[in-house]
């Protein structure tokens, strides 16, 4: 098995949603990818897609959503054209996903014992109840829950937002998947929480070697976790590559002022901390140019009329922006 | 939660004991009735009557209705009530049970439909329907389906004599039942496909059959149930209508002739039995209610939900 | 753009379904008076067939029926508005109580709206009828506190949601007096739903009036009622369709109206803001 294996390729993901108000074009142009073992981060403030990105590549879109353009290749598979019946093959048993308000997303009317088997028995009619009520002990004990018993018997309702957090990674681990997509899981949860389920990932990656796809809007969080990161505004990826190169080199002018905004204990407290001026993207009208400019401090021109295409910087580092030349170095 | 149910059942004595004292009360607003002697009873001795009050009254009333199943004596024949009462009842309840389950039979299913089509033609189509169906009085549908099926199509007698016959008072009864709550359950199970637990349930590559009718369901059919004793009431006026309309010999028909005849001992015993009806199936759903709320049902094995409130943490 | 459109279409609907309650009650109000006949004279020949003379014929006994569809009108649709409003009124007026004193008075009260709603509201219009003095109205009253509970359950729920807010927090935390907040909150966010509950009380109490009147319960003849002029019609189906066709058609027309006249109401603080 190749280390360095691409195990998921987005490429040109184009996702709209019919609403009343008009189409959202909630992604435009999304391209990146998670290589075996490694944990690519998207980075985004609320709105620029990275949740939407990742329903799509499992199909879990709402019916007025549609993945209009682009590929999700898994394992030598375009996942965008799969038909419900061959992505619930995938779904939990290939890619599985773990979500942002643990205590909402478990069904409160089943106890946990009853969902962790269902879950499994449902990709494997073969497994017994004895043997799924096993596993699912076994499964809860590798996620740090001392008392599993206890917990199989809980109704979601008696549990604490981190432990509903814990029982949910177990679910999606539980039939073995290669790659594990996060949105935001710690976002809903309180801080020393958050610390104990970020390390809990960060010990399924360096033990188990467990691909993921996390998504957040903690540049803190990706800095402990992620290997690589996509920064991504409006529907569009802005600029990517890996974590030293983000935080050190970073280019776009979207990246810098995301990476000012971000407090640093070296900090004397002097400075005022930049926050970026202007709103969000219109995605019902979204600008003719760079989705950034009417925010972009460097703002031109070309900006406004032309969407920027995509510039390797070489090494996997690319960024979209008018300013940064082919193969690196930055033109004024 | 064998003590709670317990002690519900208990608890529709007072209840319908509740429902005469108000209508005791009320009667005594009658002007030009004999309040001293407002329920008649086969051994009731001829001059005394005059010598109890209103709340004596009340008390002789219900401790024979409850103790000795007394009713009183039926002012339209003057025979005992209670075999009548008894008749009737049975009647009354047979179409009111039999079409409160087709009802959630039918109405569940189509509101389920709705939801899961939601915004395409079909909900359109069901949501139009059901809004027409609750909106039609139960008579004019009554002589509807008259028309065409007893009329018209001559599947069935105009007035009912064989048990088939009685299909069309049924699906009266059903028809707006069911619009009723297809109503509530397209609403319920609309509202819950858009929480959390049933994208992530998809996410884990449950089938979209499981995720519904097996997780999602289960939260959807708690506003169905809860409104289960006001389906009932609904069904039982409509019953009285029916009863009318085909001329059947139920409780809503006694109900109707001893107003217009002034028989104060039948209404009376009338309205202890639809009271009583309507207690049970308060009960009943109480009992669905706690089916479809598990963190319910612990509390009541627990104790009190006080108790849980207070002494209870997360783990 | 589309967003306009759409809730300017709901409010369309909703604005004709208005237009047309309006109408009919502006009939029933009218008519009668300019009509040269009432609901009790025979003013002609028995069972006539529509003419000018007598706009939809005339009935068993040679009463004009477009008069008595009328008068009958207005005992109908007065019964359903007057209740529903009484019903709205007291079930709000009780509501804000027991959500604002809690304890011991919220648990009394709630137990006693239990109470009313597991009595069927034909029977309470029945029982009110017989006992206070029958084909007096009084079973108005019955109509009235069967519809109560789902006033008082809707806004004591809202009262109690609104005082336990992070808003209403936020304001006694800058001074206001928190029955001031409630009072703010009750209008501007629960009369709304209450007046779509409204619509929905009146359009039940319709159906009540209109199966009363049908059962000749409370309403006695010669006085006309939807209900009861159907009944009547409707021995004469065969020959005289219209006779039971048309209070039919009144009935449910008025009732899908309120209804809409609801949903409107419902759609167009969605879309507002989401308050529904």
């Amino acid at each position: 098995m190749n280390e360095h294996e691409i195990l998921l390729e987005v490429r040109g993901l184009k996702v709209s949603f019919h609403t009343p108000r008009g189409i959202v074009q909630a992604v435009g142009d999304a391209s990146f990818q998670v290589r075996r073992g490694e944990v690519t981060g998207i980075v985004g403030e609320s709105g620029s897609g990275k949740s939407v990105s990742a329903y799509a590549i499992l199909g879990l879109l709402a019916g007025n959503g549609k993945a209009e353009a682009g590929s999700a290749v898994f394992r030598g598979r375009d996942l965008l054209p799969l038909g419900e019946k061959e992505l619930r093959r995938i779904r939990g048993s290939e890619i599985s996903m773990i979500f942002q308000d643990p205590m909402t997303a478990l069904d409160p009317a089943f106890t946990i014992g009853k969902f962790l088997t269902e879950v499994l028995r449902s990709h494997d009619r073969t497994v017994s109840r004895r043997e799924a009520w096993r596993r699912s002990i076994q499964m809860l004990t590798a996620m740090g829950i001392r008392t599993p018993e206890d917990v199989m018997r809980c109704y979601p309702e008696a549990l604490s937002g981190g432990m509903c957090q814990r029982v949910m990674i177990a679910a999606a681990l539980l039939c073995g998947p290669q790659l594990l997509i996060a949105d935001e899981p710690t976002t809903a949860l309180d801080v020393t929480i958050q610390e104990e389920i970020l390390s809990l990932l960060l010990q399924l990656k360096e033990k188990q070697g467990m691909s993921i796809l996390f998504i957040t809007h903690d540049f803190g969080v990706v800095a402990r976790l992620c290997d690589r990161v996509a920064v991504m505004y409006g529907g569009y990826i802005m600029e990517s590559g890996s974590v030293e190169q983000i935080f050190h080199s970073a280019v776009h002018p979207y990246t810098q002022a995301l990476l000012r905004a971000v407090p640093r204990l070296e900090d004397d407290g002097d400075e005022p901390m930049e926050a970026l001026a202007g709103d969000p993207v219109d995605l019902i009208h979204p600008p003719q140019g760079c989705v950034f400019a009417p925010r972009c401090p460097q703002c031109s021109e070309e900006c406004l009329l032309k969407r920027p295409l995509t510039a390797d910087l070489g090494d996997g580092h690319t960024a979209a922006c008018h300013f940064v030349r082919e193969g690196g170095g930055i033109h004024v | 939660m064998l003590g709670y149910f317990c002690k519900r059942i208990l608890l529709i004595i007072p209840g319908v004991m509740a429902v005469i004292l108000l209508i005791f009360i009320l009667m005594s607003f009658l002007p030009g009735t004999n309040t001293a002697r407002m329920v008649r009873y086969a051994d009731d001795p001829r001059e005394q009557a005059g010598s109890l009050s209103l709340l004596q009254q009340y008390g002789k009333y219900c401790y024979r209705v409850f103790l000795h199943q007394d009713f009183g004596l039926n002012d339209l024949s003057g025979l005992s009530l209670k075999k009548d009462l008894l008749h009737r009842t049975g009647i009354t309840v047979r179409i009111t049970v039999i079409s409160v389950c087709v009802t959630y039979l039918l109405g569940v299913p189509l509101g389920i439909y709705a939801a899961c089509r939601r915004g395409r033609w079909q909900d359109s189509l069901l949501t139009s329907l059901t809004t027409f169906f609750s909106a039609i009085p139960s008579f004019c549908l009554a002589l509807a389906l008259v028309i065409v099926f007893a009329v018209r199509l001559r599947w069935f007698h105009v007035i009912p004599q064989d048990p088939k016959d009685e299909l069309i008072p049924l699906a009266v009864l059903v028809v707006i039942g069911a619009a009723n709550v297809a109503k509530v359950t397209r609403a319920g199970m609309a509202e819950v496909l858009e929480k959390p637990f049933v994208l992530a349930l998809t996410s884990l590559g449950l089938s979209r059959r499981s995720v519904i009718l097996r997780h999602a369901l289960k939260s959807a059919l708690v506003p169905v149930f809860s409104i289960f004793n006001t389906i009932c009431a609904q069904l039982l006026c409509g019953a009285i209508v029916v009863e009318r309309f085909f001329s059947m010999s139920g409780l809503g028909m006694t109900m109707v002739r001893a107003v217009s005849s002034r028989a104060t001992t039948t209404l009376l015993g009338c309205a202890t039995v639809v009271a009583l009806i309507m207690s049970i199936c308060s009960v009943i759903t109480d009992l669905l209610f706690v089916l479809v709320t598990p963190s319910l049902r612990r509390t009541l094995s627990f104790g009190s939900s006080m108790r849980r409130r207070g002494g209870r943490g997360k783990i | 753009m589309k967003r306009k459109e759409q809730a300017f279409f709901h409010n369309l609907v909703a604005i004709t379904a208005l237009i047309i309650l309006v109408l009919i009650v502006l009939f029933c109000v009218l008519y009668p008076m300019f009509a040269d006949t009432t609901y009790w004279k025979i003013s002609g020949e028995r069972l006539q067939r529509p003419s000018l003379e007598h706009p939809l014929g005339t009935d068993n006994l040679g009463r004009d029926v477009m008069v008595r569809m009328a008068c009958g009108g207005r005992i109908t649709l007065s019964v359903a508005f007057c209740s529903g409003l009484v019903a709205a009124v007291t079930g709000t007026v009780i509501g804000i109580i027991s959500g604002y004193a809690g304890g011991g008075v919220d648990s009394v009260i709630m137990r006693l709206m239990d109470a009313i709603s597991s009595i069927p509201s034909l029977l309470l219009a029945i029982v009110f009828d017989y006992a206070l003095g029958m084909g007096k109205g009084y079973f108005l009253f019955g109509i009235a506190i069967a519809g109560i509970p789902p006033f008082v359950r809707l806004v004591r729920g809202g009262v109690l949601e609104i005082s336990g807010s992070a808003y209403a927090e936020a304001s006694r935390a800058l001074g206001a007096r928190s029955l001031h907040v409630i009072k703010e909150h009750v209008v501007r966010n629960i009369l709304p739903l209450a007046a779509i509950q409204t619509t929905t009380s009146m359009a039940d109490a319709l159906t009540i009036c209109t199966i009363l009147g049908y059962i000749s319960v409370g309403i006695n003849p010669p006085v006309p009622e939807w209900g009861a002029l159907f009944d009547t019609g409707k021995e004469m189906l065969r020959a005289f369709p219209h006779l039971s066709i048309v209070p039919a058609a009144a009935i449910i027309l008025c009732i899908i109206c309120l209804y809409l006249l609801g949903n409107g109401i419902r759609d167009s603080l969605s879309i507002r803001g989401g308050a529904a």
